[in-house]
């Protein structure tokens, strides 16, 4: 088309756009004139502008490569019970399609919810399996029921709901020209359905116009209960940042998601309020139209929505109370906000009139304030954008060969330069999932060479450590980590398809053994386990030099059991571990290791005299080394073994033997703590002494000694969950010391202390799914039995 | 490799096209290179993963996309941009337009236009 032709027609377009829809046409038929042509572009063109929703909205870099996802592949197969049929929507999530039930004689259709690659799936499945129970709790007609869930056969997650026949709350709106009165009455079903989950104790998290369906009939209803929550990390870790799978959608984001902080039934409150803003003025509330983070936080936290025409003062002033920034300022319930927009409609003044003026006037101060944080947030973004900008230059250039200068560059030469900078968390998120963008990308394009495919593995696996090992500095990124595993581990199992390189089966055990320790707790850790043992035994028939391998598996899957009070089946597999060990000739640390842990589980089961000798032989070993090399670390493990028979002398009736030896642990923990502050384990190490020692001290009867030691230790432990935000090894031994302080407080006789740091331990096993067993639980010492 | 780079960039703005401009070239090459690849018989059929992890429809659409873009560039050069920005750069219109130096509202505007037409030629295509 010409250059004037085409101007022509933009100015025709541009013109009919500022008229109502039903008087385009006629005015577009005028301004073209004769010409016919040019009207049936210009047609074309308000035609295409009507239909074309969100195309190209999304940029592209969100959907490209792995985390796509074209919608054909899932038609017509089946996904669970389910036959997929059509899709009928897609979101940043995944995509969303009419499926019957395969096996129902009644083929009753429902909606399946499948989530897009690149979310890692054994987290979201595992968190799903813990909230299915709370889900089912869900019964309410303005609901839309989370019926089922599971993963596909690619390993994706899915949720199957209720489907319901209805259009999008505003437009719905929008198309029967519904009236203020008519909306605020759909507003008020709405937040009935969201009382009703709060009493529940669920919060929906997502809450957008997109999620709010209203029948034919009038029936509102809510889509995508806790899909969210099973979604989003483990609330349990506040303020973490996370670049990973936040389930929140930016423009129906709260300030809180945004900046990592704990979601609650505020959120949702403030969500409301966006729709609210939405379904009254046709605008949203919050105009995020890019993804940058900068973006994001910027108009969530900082910015106020525009008053808007139309809406009535008093909505507004509801409207602004429940998008107060501070959670605690909004309406404290759902029922609140419901009262206040019934205030309105019956005439009555609403209580949001009461501080709008001086909210406003105070947050002005606060959001200059922020300013300083903002963009100090921004630039460090823009550096770690421009590193990545010139990578993708060059990737442009060398196009997928250059997945060696990649992860040599990214992950071993920019990463290490910056991880040990305070405050370059965001930017090594931002590196991880460049990092993973890209290896996704390249590794859509299949390479057909083994070598390659061993260098991404390593990538992936050196991503993963970054994300979650343990054993070193890592963003507690641990969903992420076991995702990266995953994806390490699928290369690696293509490598063995051709190849049967004992090497790569080693790698395959090890990563399955890792991702078993992720989440040590659950069902799905024991099943990795054992694949890791059974892959380990395999390679060893095939090459007897890799004993190692099955002796480190069956390590891993022996602490799994253990973190699962499987005592039987741990003390066995440990056990047979050692024996491997011993051939393989590792080290006598390791063994060492090994006695302490059977040592524990003895002593879990109250067998002292086994759990002493257990002891008593790591001892053995571990002086031994301290006297060969007399290091931090064999320092420590000493003092392991030292408090180890504390605990059992302590319990066999030999208190002052036990204090003694205790005192000795301390001396030498406190020791080391103090020659290196920012040695975790150290850090640990003493503080656990407190707990040892508090123990002791209590069955002494030395009272106020045994408080002060005891409440050290959990001041101390509460202070690594902070700092480890996310980390489920440390709530976990939170939760050990909480079970601690119980039995001194009860010894005590100071039973209300006792049964809140009992309450507060069983509370994070239960969060945690693990098996709590009886004879665990015996040890929370009731109150009233004395002395024990 | 940062400080080798960050000299070119004369500010802000400018680092936010070229970094558009890198994204889209990455993103089309691979799209086109993912395309040809399926098109060798070297795989023989496409597994239910191959298919996801490819997402074989979306590389064909970014590379209808980026030859309309060429298409529009010639009539509109502001326009193409625009959608180079948004589409390809992931910026937002507020950025967009501050790149472009001219307001948000034209910005706007440009954009659905261009959204408009580009989707009839993704519907031709």
């Amino acid at each position: 088309m010409a250059p004037e032709r085409w101007r022509r027609m933009e100015e025709i377009f541009e013109n009919a756009l500022t008229l109502d829809p039903g008087a385009r046409e006629t005015y577009a038929a005028n301004a073209c004139g004769e010409d016919s042509a040019l009207l049936a572009e210009v047609k074309a063109l308000l035609r295409q502008d009507a239909e074309a929703g969100t195309f190209i909205e999304t940029p592209a870099i969100e959907t490209a490569g792995g985390v796509g996802g074209g919608a054909d592949p899932f038609e017509s197969q089946r996904v669970g019970a389910y036959r997929i049929e059509r899709e009928i929507g897609r979101g940043g999530m995944g995509a969303v399609y009419r499926a019957v039930r395969d096996d129902d004689a009644f083929s009753k259709a429902v909606a399946v919810k499948i989530i897009r690659p690149g979310m890692d799936s054994a987290d979201i499945i595992q968190r799903f399996r813990r909230e299915r129970r709370i889900l089912a709790l869900l019964d309410h007609p303005f609901i839309a029921r989370l019926l089922d869930g599971g993963t596909t056969p690619s390993g994706q997650p899915y949720f199957v709901m209720e489907l319901v026949h209805g259009s999008a709350i505003a437009s719905y709106c929008e198309r029967r020209k519904v009236p203020l009165r008519g909306r605020l009455k759909l507003f008020l079903d709405v937040c009935a359905a969201v009382a009703h989950a709060h009493q529940n104790l669920i919060i929906h998290r997502d809450l957008k116009p997109a999620n709010i369906l209203v029948t034919e009939e009038g029936t509102v209803k809510l889509l995508d209960f806790g899909i969210a929550k099973v979604l989003q990390e483990d609330e349990s870790a506040p303020d973490q940042t996370r670049v990973g799978a936040a389930a929140f959608t930016p423009a129906y984001a709260t300030p809180e998601q945004v900046q990592g902080q704990p979601v609650t039934t505020a959120t949702d409150v403030y969500a409301l309020g966006l729709i609210l803003y939405e379904l009254l003025s046709g605008a949203k509330a919050q105009n995020v139209s890019s993804l940058s983070q900068a973006d994001v936080q910027r108009v969530v936290c900082e910015r106020d929505p525009e008053p808007a025409p139309g809406i009535p003062d008093d909505i507004e002033r509801i409207i602004f109370k429940a998008l107060r920034k501070e959670p605690a300022r909004r309406y404290q319930t759902v029922n609140q906000l419901a009262e206040d927009v019934e205030r309105y409609l019956e005439g009555r003044p609403v209580t949001a009139r009461a501080d709008t003026f001086f909210y406003r006037a105070g947050r002005f101060v606060s959001r200059n304030k922020l300013g300083v944080g903002a963009a100090v947030a921004v630039v460090v973004s823009l550096a770690a954008g421009v590193a990545v900008a010139a990578w993708q230059a060059r990737i442009a250039r060398e196009h997928f060969n250059s997945v060696r200068s990649l992860a040599k560059s990214l992950l071993t030469e920019i990463h290490p330069a910056i991880e040990n900078v305070p405050g370059s968390t965001k930017a090594r998120h931002l590196i991880v999932e460049r990092s993973l963008q890209y290896l996704d990308r390249v590794s859509a394009t299949a390479p057909d060479n083994i070598e390659l495919m061993n260098e991404m593995a390593e990538a992936y696996q050196t991503i993963g450590a970054i994300q979650g090992n343990r054993n070193r500095a890592n963003l507690g990124d641990y969903g992420g980590a076991l995702a990266s595993y995953q994806k390490a581990l699928q290369v690696r199992r293509r490598i063995a398809g051709r190849s049967s390189d004992p090497t790569n089966r080693h790698w395959i055990s090890m990563l399955l053994a890792e991702s078993a320790r992720i989440y040590p707790g659950s069902d799905e850790s024991v099943l990795l386990a054992r694949e890791a043992v059974k892959e380990a035994q395999a390679v060893l028939i095939a090459e007897p030099r890799f004993l190692n391998t099955l002796a480190a598996a069956q390590f891993g899957l022996a602490y799994v059991l253990w973190t699962r009070e499987e005592a039987p089946e741990a003390i066995a597999v440990f056990e047979q571990s050692l024996e491997n060990m011993i051939k393989a000739k590792r080290s006598v640390n390791n063994h060492a290791v090994i006695h302490r842990y059977l040592a524990l589980i003895y002593f879990g089961q109250g067998s002292l005299k086994q759990a002493e000798a257990h002891y008593q032989k790591a001892r053995q070993y571990s002086e031994q080394r301290l006297q060969e090399a007399p290091t931090p670390r064999s320092r420590t493990d000493v003092s392991y073994d030292y408090a180890g028979l504390a605990r059992c002398w302590a319990r066999m009736g030999r208190e002052a033997e036990a204090l003694e030896i205790a005192l000795k642990a301390e001396t030498i923990r406190r020791e080391v703590a103090a020659a290196d502050p920012a040695d975790r384990r150290a850090a640990t190490a003493a503080a656990d002494i407190d707990e040892d020692l508090a123990v002791i001290l209590a069955r002494l009867g030395r009272r106020s000694e045994a408080v002060l030691r005891i409440e050290r230790a959990l001041a101390a432990h509460e202070g690594f969950v902070r700092q480890a935000p996310g980390s489920p090894e440390e709530l976990y031994e939170l939760a050990r010391v909480r079970t601690s302080a119980g039995e001194v407080y009860g010894m005590l006789g100071m039973c209300p202390k006792a049964e809140a740091a009992i309450a507060g331990a069983r509370g994070i096993f239960e969060k945690q799914g693990r098996k709590v067993s009886l004879a665990a639980l015996g040890r929370l010492a009731p109150c009233g039995r004395s002395g024990g | 490799m940062v400080d080798q780079t960050r000299a070119q960039w004369r500010d802000r703005s400018h680092f936010l096209a070229v970094a558009a401009n890198a994204m889209r070239r990455i993103l089309v090459d691979h799209a086109r290179a993912h395309a040809a690849h399926k098109r060798g018989s070297g795989f023989g059929k496409v597994s239910l993963d191959d298919g996801l992890m490819a997402s074989h429809d979306r590389s064909r659409e970014l590379v209808a996309i980026d030859d309309a873009l060429q298409t529009l560039a010639q009539m509109d050069p502001d326009k193409a941009r625009l959608v180079e920005l948004r589409f390809f750069g992931g910026l937002s219109i507020e950025e967009s337009a501050e790149v472009m130096k001219v307001s948000v509202a034209t910005a706007n505007r440009h954009w659905r236009m261009a959204k408009a037409w580009l989707y009839g030629q993704l519907q031709e295509a």
